[in-house]
Formats: C-alpha cells, sequence, structure tokens
C-alpha cells in the first residue's frame, strides 16, 4: 500500500508539488497523469526517497519513508523512464548484485524464473552498451521485481519499446498488481493509463486536480458524457482545449 | 553555400562562447576563471609580459640560442618525417574526415557537393587546429629555444594545418584502398610511389649510409650533436628532410627577412596538402556516420557519469564471487571494483612479476659501480611515486561517489543505510591506492642501499615496510573520504563521472579543490602523524626499528578512528543528499 499525505516538494521558491494527498490500495494500479512540469516525475522521486519533500509524510506498506526508511524501501520498486544501468555490470551481475542489496532470500529460482519470463536468458553476459533499449528496460524491470516488492513506480514504462515490449510490460504491470502489489503508472500515454490503471490521479501545476476511477471522475463532470475517455476529462480538467492545430 | 557555412561556423562559436560567459554569473565559474587565468598568467604569460620578456620581443636574436638552431631544425624535421611516416606503418580504419549527427542529418541529403563538404570541414577543422596551437604556444613558446615568439606561433599554425590536413588526405587513401582494392591502387598510384619511395630510402639510408657512432671514449655533447648533424645530412636522409625543414624553418628564423622567404615554401606545402585532400574522389559519408554515432555514443556515456569509452566495452571478470547474503555494502565495493577493471588477481600478478623482474634485471646487468646508482634511482623514484599517490592518488582513482552520484536516483532507492553506501562507494580507490602504494614501498625497501645505520638489514626493512603496511591503508581511506565528502558537500565544484570537464574555469575549479582537499588531507593526518611520532621517539631508544610498526598501530588506530567518524558524517549527509538541488546543473 502507498499513502501520501501532503506531500509538498518546494525548489527555492518554486512549488513543484503542494500538499498532495492519495492512497494505493494493494492490488490496484492508479495513474499518474498531467500536462508537463505538473509534478509528476517529482512526486515519484518524493516517494521512492530519491528527493526529500520539505512537507508531508510518504508510507509503504505502513513504513513511513522519514522513520523507517529502509524497512520502506525494501518493501518499494522504482523503474524510472530512461534505463539506468551500470555499464560495466553484465545482465547477470546487475541481478547478483541486487540479489545482495536487497538480500534476496531464494534468489536463483527468483533470478531464474525473471530471465525467462523477461527473455533476457540470451543475453545475461552482456553489457548494457550490447543491449538495445527494449532490453535494457527488460533489465531495470528484471532488477526492480527481483526482491518481490509490495510498491511499484513506473515512470513513463513504454517509453521506446517496441509492441512485444509493449505487450510484455502491460502484462508485467498486472501480473504484479494481481499478486497484490501497489501500483504507481505515470504517464503521457492516456490510452495506456485508460487501459491500466484502475484510478487516475491528475495533476496541474503541482496539485491535484481530480482523483478516482474513470467512472467517478466523469459523473463529477457533469458537462461531460458518462462514458467520456480519459483523454477528453485531461483536457477539460487542465484546461485545454485539445483542438488538433491542424484541423483549423 | 560557403555564406552558410560560414554562418554556422559563426553562429556555433559565438554561441559557444556566449554560453561560457553565462555560466560566469554563477560564483563557483567566475571564481574558478580567476584561478584558472591567474594561473595562466604566473605560469606562462608573466614571462612573455615581464621587462625581460619585452626585451626578447623588441630583440629577436637576445632570445635565439645559434649553436641550437640546426639540431633543432633536423631534431624536429625527424620528429615529422616520422609522424607522416607512422600512418601507413600503423594503418587505422578511420574515414579521416569526421561530421556530428547533426552535419551528417542535415549537409549529406543537402544539395551541397562532396568537395564543398571537404571544404567545409577542412575549414571547420582550423578551430580546433588554432586552438591546439595556442596552448602549444603557451607550453612550448617560453623559453629562449625560438628567434621570435610570432615566427614560432605562425609556424605551430603551418605545421599543425600541415598535418592535420595530411592526417585526412592518409585516411581518405587508405579507406578508397581498402574499399576499392585494384582501382583504388590505380588511382591513388602517386601517393603509393611517393610512400615507398621514402620507405625504400630509408632503407638504404639505414643500410649504407648511417654514420658510425663517436667513440665512447671520446663522447661529448659537442660530438653527440656533430654525430645527428652528419646523420640527417648523410645520404638520401638530406632529400628526405627537405620539406621537412622547410616546414620548421620558418620558426627557427634568425630575422624578419629570413621569416618571410622560409615562409615560402613551408605555405607550399600546406597548400599542397590542401588540394590533396580536396582532390581526393573517395566516400567518406558512411565511415564519417559510422564514427558520428560512435561519437555520440561515448558522449552520452560520458554524461551519465560512465567511462569515456574509446574502445568497446568488456566484460570483467568479477574480482570475487558475490555470495546473495552478507553485508551489503561489499555489492557496492564489489560493483565498483569491476568497474575500476584492474583487479583481476592475475593482472596484478603480472604487474608485479614484470616489475621485479625488470628491477631484477636491471641492477644484475649494470656494471658494478652504476648497480647501486641504479639501486637510488629506482628506489627514490618507488618513494617518490608513493608520495605522490598519497597525496594525488585519491583525486585521480575516482571509482566512489564521484562517479556514482550520477546514479544517484538508483541508489536513493537501495535500503541502505548512508554510511553502508559511504562505505561501498569509498573501498574501492582505497583498495587500489594501498596496493599501488604498498608495492611501491617493496620496491623502495628492496633496492635502495643502505644510508648510515638505516636499512643496514633484512631486519630493519622489514620492520619499516610494516609499519608502512599499517599506515598506507588508512591514509589510502583519509584521502578518498576527503575526495568523497567534496562530492557531497559541494557536488558543484567536483567533475562528477569518469570524464574530466575542459577549459580555464574547469581547470580553475580543479586547482582551487586540489588546494582544499590538500589542506584538509594535512589537518586530518596531523593527529596521527602526532600519535606515531610521539610513540616512535619515546620507543625508539628501548626497541629500535621494531618500533616502526609497533609506533604505527595507534596511529593507525586513530586514523581509523577518523575515517569511522567521517564515514558515519558523511553517511547521514548522503541520506538528506537532494539530487534535485545539488546536481540540477548535471541533469
Amino acid at each position: 500500500m502507498i499513502e501520501v499525505n501532503g506531500l509538498t516538494k518546494i525548489y527555492g521558491t518554486y512549488p513543484a508539488v503542494t500538499d498532495l494527498s492519495f492512497r494505493v490500495e494493494p492490488g490496484e494500479v492508479m495513474g499518474l497523469v498531467g500536462p508537463n512540469g505538473a509534478g509528476k516525475t517529482t512526486t515519484l522521486r518524493c516517494i521512492t526517497g530519491i528527493i526529500p519533500s520539505t512537507r508531508g509524510e510518504v508510507r509503504i506498506c505502513e513504513f513511513a519513508l522519514r522513520n523507517n526508511p529502509l524497512a520502506a524501501k525494501r518493501r518499494l520498486s522504482f523503474m524510472p523512464d530512461e534505463p539506468r544501468l551500470f555499464d560495466y555490470l553484465t545482465v547477470m551481475e546487475h541481478l547478483q548484485f541486487i540479489t545482495r542489496i536487497y538480500g534476496v532470500e531464494n534468489w536463483e529460482e527468483k533470478v531464474h524464473s525473471l530471465v525467462d519470463e523477461l527473455d533476457l536468458g540470451e543475453k545475461k553476459d552482456s553489457l548494457p552498451a550490447e543491449l538495445s533499449r527494449g532490453m535494457k528496460q527488460k533489465l531495470v524491470i528484471a532488477c526492480g521485481l527481483l526482491h518481490s516488492p509490495k510498491a511499484l513506480l513506473f515512470d513513463e514504462p513504454l517509453t521506446g519499446l517496441d509492441p512485444i515490449g509493449i505487450r510484455h510490460m502491460k502484462s508485467t504491470i498486472l501480473k504484479r498488481a494481481a499478486e497484490g502489489a501497489a501500483i504507481i503508472v505515470s504517464s503521457h500515454l492516456l490510452h495506456l493509463v485508460e487501459e491500466l490503471c484502475d484510478r487516475i490521479l491528475i495533476l496541474k501545476e503541482g496539485k491535484k486536480i481530480i482523483h478516482g476511477s474513470l467512472e467517478e471522475i466523469s459523473r463529477s463532470l457533469p458537462e461531460l458524457r458518462g462514458d467520456a475517455s480519459l483523454e477528453e476529462i485531461f483536457f477539460r480538467v487542465t484546461g485545454h482545449s485539445g483542438n488538433d492545430p491542424s484541423a483549423r | 553555400m560557403t555564406a552558410a557555412f560560414v554562418f554556422y561556423l559563426y553562429c556555433s562559436l559565438k554561441n559557444r562562447i556566449r554560453t561560457r560567459v553565462q555560466r560566469l554569473r554563477q560564483p563557483r565559474y567566475l571564481i574558478s576563471l580567476v584561478a584558472g587565468l591567474l594561473y595562466l598568467y604566473l605560469v606562462f604569460f608573466r614571462q612573455f609580459l615581464s621587462r625581460d620578456g619585452m626585451r626578447v620581443l623588441r630583440n629577436p636574436s637576445a632570445r635565439a640560442e645559434p649553436d641550437l638552431l640546426p639540431l633543432m631544425e633536423t631534431g624536429f624535421a625527424l620528429l615529422l618525417f616520422g609522424i607522416v611516416l607512422l600512418p601507413w606503418i600503423f594503418p587505422r580504419r578511420n574515414p579521416g574526415i569526421s561530421f556530428t549527427e547533426a552535419e551528417i542529418q542535415f549537409l549529406f541529403p543537402a544539395p551541397i557537393t562532396r568537395r564543398a563538404l571537404l571544404h567545409f570541414r577542412l575549414v571547420k577543422s582550423q578551430l580546433a587546429i588554432l586552438f591546439g596551437v595556442l596552448i602549444s604556444f603557451l607550453i612550448f613558446g617560453r623559453g629562449r629555444s625560438f628567434s621570435h615568439p610570432f615566427y614560432f606561433l605562425v609556424d605551430l599554425w603551418m605545421v599543425y594545418s600541415f598535418l592535420a590536413f595530411y592526417r585526412m588526405g592518409t585516411a581518405l587513401v587508405q579507406t578508397s584502398l581498402a574499399e576499392h582494392g585494384a582501382t583504388g591502387i590505380r588511382r591513388h598510384l602517386w601517393v603509393l610511389v611517393l610512400v615507398a619511395g621514402a620507405v625504400f630510402s630509408v632503407f638504404v639510408w639505414l643500410r649504407w649510409f648511417v654514420p658510425s657512432l663517436p667513440p665512447r671514449k671520446g663522447l661529448t655533447p659537442e660530438s653527440i650533436v656533430a654525430w645527428i648533424s652528419e646523420l640527417a645530412r648523410s645520404g638520401p636522409a638530406f632529400y628526405i628532410l627537405l620539406p621537412f625543414r622547410a616546414l620548421v624553418r620558418p620558426a627557427l628564423a634568425p630575422e624578419p627577412v629570413s621569416f618571410l622567404l622560409s615562409l615560402i615554401p613551408a605555405l607550399l606545402l600546406v597548400l599542397l596538402c590542401y588540394a590533396w585532400v580536396l582532390r581526393s574522389d573517395v566516400s567518406f559519408e558512411e565511415a564519417s556516420l559510422e564514427r558520428a554515432e560512435r561519437m555520440a555514443r561515448r558522449i552520452e556515456a560520458a554524461r551519465k557519469g560512465g567511462p569515456l569509452l574509446f574502445a568497446a566495452a568488456r566484460v570483467r571478470r568479477p574480482p570475487f564471487d558475490l555470495a546473495p547474503g552478507g553485508p551489503a555494502f561489499l555489492a557496492i565495493f564489489w560493483k565498483n571494483l569491476i568497474g575500476a577493471g584492474r583487479f583481476g588477481f592475475g593482472r596484478v600478478l603480472s604487474v608485479v612479476l614484470i616489475a621485479a623482474t625488470g628491477v631484477l634485471f636491471s641492477l644484475v646487468s649494470v656494471s658494478a659501480p652504476n648497480r647501486e646508482m641504479l639501486a637510488v634511482v629506482v628506489g627514490s623514484a618507488a618513494v617518490g611515486i608513493a608520495s605522490f599517490l598519497v597525496v594525488f592518488g585519491p583525486v585521480v582513482q575516482r571509482d566512489d561517489l564521484r562517479v556514482d552520484l550520477q546514479y544517484v536516483d538508483l541508489i536513493k532507492t537501495y535500503p541502505l543505510p548512508g554510511w553502508a553506501v559511504v562505505l561501498g562507494e569509498i573501498l574501492t580507490p582505497a583498495l587500489i591506492l594501498t596496493g599501488q602504494q604498498c608495492g611501491l614501498v617493496l620496491v623502495a625497501l628492496s633496492v635502495l642501499p643502505p644510508v648510515d645505520e638505516y636499512l643496514s638489514s633484512l631486519y630493519q626493512r622489514a620492520m619499516y615496510a610494516l609499519g608502512a603496511f599499517i599506515l598506507i591503508p588508512c591514509l589510502s581511506l583519509i584521502g578518498v573520504l576527503i575526495q568523497n565528502a567534496a562530492a557531497l558537500l559541494v557536488p558543484g565544484w567536483v567533475a562528477l563521472g569518469k570524464a574530466q570537464p575542459q577549459g580555464i574555469e574547469a581547470m580553475g575549479q580543479r586547482m582551487i579543490t586540489m588546494i582544499a582537499s590538500l589542506v584538509v588531507l594535512l589537518f586530518a593526518v596531523i593527529p596521527g602523524a602526532a600519535v606515531f611520532g610521539f610513540a616512535f621517539l619515546t620507543g625508539y631508544w628501548l626497541l629500535g626499528p621494531a618500533m616502526v610498526p609497533l609506533a604505527a598501530l595507534p596511529a593507525a588506530a586513530g586514523l581509523l578512528l577518523e575515517a569511522a567518524v567521517i564515514v558515519a558524517w558523511l553517511g547521514r549527509l548522503f541520506e538528506k543528499f537532494d539530487p534535485s538541488l545539488e546536481l540540477r546543473e548535471t541533469d
């Protein structure tokens, strides 16, 4: 479970995120969307403990990130938009490294199962420089899933993936949700968010504009049809017209 | 088309300068620039601007050493000849002409002739050449070797331009030969004939014309100079070196008229080379594309904090098997050891064996009177390098937070306390430095001859070695910790990643951080040194050399305690480290 209460992050005098609160229950996938500069990445980085929040509280599986960061981080996994890998570690060495960092038990079984699931077997002795963008992404996912996290955060998970990779990624996210993980997916791809997520949180200028399931959100906006798409909702609540300029 | 190229070059240069100037609004860049300029003034410009320097400028002949000029002409001509032959002896597969990815994307599909593209690239290369000329001029143009700084400056530009054009031309010809085989040979026959002629002439010269060395008894500096002069004039050497003499002569001209006259043949050679490249009808597009992509990958790797890869990264054998359980900081240590890539046991062993064999062979092969001198030289050098490593080693060995702060987004998500991250990070450079310094101390204590009562017995040497082996790891730890503290406290002042930034501000920044680190290191080792000194002086009269390791023990304990306190403190700093604030510029 991911619980965020009054999260605020201020850079100098600029408030990147202001008083943000939400909960993601086990087995739930929450979509985090918003225009560029809305504070999505800052929110994810605060939840994962990469940057300290200015105010507010983050709890992962009941463990407060501020007071008990190690216990919280042990249950957490973050997949950034750009795969960050160590240049001189092979695929298998990355997994070995993560095993030791997180103290993973039954590691051999888990490593082999993940390597098979993500088709990394042929590349297990390759360095990151020899991997395609999609394979790097898969390795990041394998590293992220190795310790069976209960809270998963994905930042633009489909960037640079081919259709096969996209399908793999979607099934990975849904499989972990079915296993009881609380998941946040941040993306600009509204159809992906609509397809995968149970609830949606729209941010604008660091503030929560709307939060709920697609149906709840549609109902709260009477000017929209009951079956309005996320795209329609997004443009409505963020104040953009959404008109195609080429159509003029 | 020329106007478009000029516009592009002008705007690129202008914007690059503007970006650098805008950066000076940040105090650290401004302070660094001032420090860099001060350094340049003190080391390079002061001499030019001094009264003596001005006198030399007004009266060039006061500057030159006339006796040395012919020797210098010969030496530089020989050097240039060697450089020119080198690409034919060790040919490399490269396009010679390199374009950036943006240039390839915009210019290759544009309606521009290949010759215009080549012309553009040759003109563009002048920017790098002029910068190289300036740097070389600052470094080599100081002494009294050349008649006039201006002559030297102009000639440097001609020599560098000649070599740059020659390198491009050679690469284009070699590419053509590799791609077209017999057709390529026919197309570039005259070049091949010239190269073959030069190689044949060298063979003839070495076989029949090299004068015999002066007798060993009458060996004086004058006799060696005379021999070199005769060597360069003997047989075909005279003719082979003619163009290269012509290239270096302007720098050595004693007065303006001879300078102007010597410019004509030199300039002609540069223009000939330029025309040769321009007329080369060789396909360079594909190779340029490949090279641009490779360069882009290197730059990307360097930006991400990885090594600046000039060769394909290799899979390195892990230094030890990482067990799945146990302290997590060892995983970071293990990872960094792989990154450092120097720690295969076999490689260390082979380096040690080669060095030991070299030293032993030298000591055995030289005659008895010279043997002691050689031992003093080798031993002193080892001590000198080891001392240098104590001070500067931690600056150079960077496989710690200075590289991994680029991955801070990843590392901060690990469930590790800050002290464990810091400890894991610092162990690799500390271990490497310890290994290097202990090896050097071992070499020094093995070969240095006794001085008075010191080093007079094996026992003494063993005690000194033991003392050094106890203290060196602690000193390395403290040195590396100071560098890592700087990276966490003032990341903007420390170059993160393995790539070093360039420019005068970067040089100034490095100097400031270096001086600050040295001062902190000095203060950090004072308590340990005091403990060692006190224990040694009080116990030496009783225990003799055995007091060296015994005094080293409390000193090492003090230093380790200090290191532990710093690790804990840096751990807390790492936990509070906010990359969004500290690394905003490098994002």
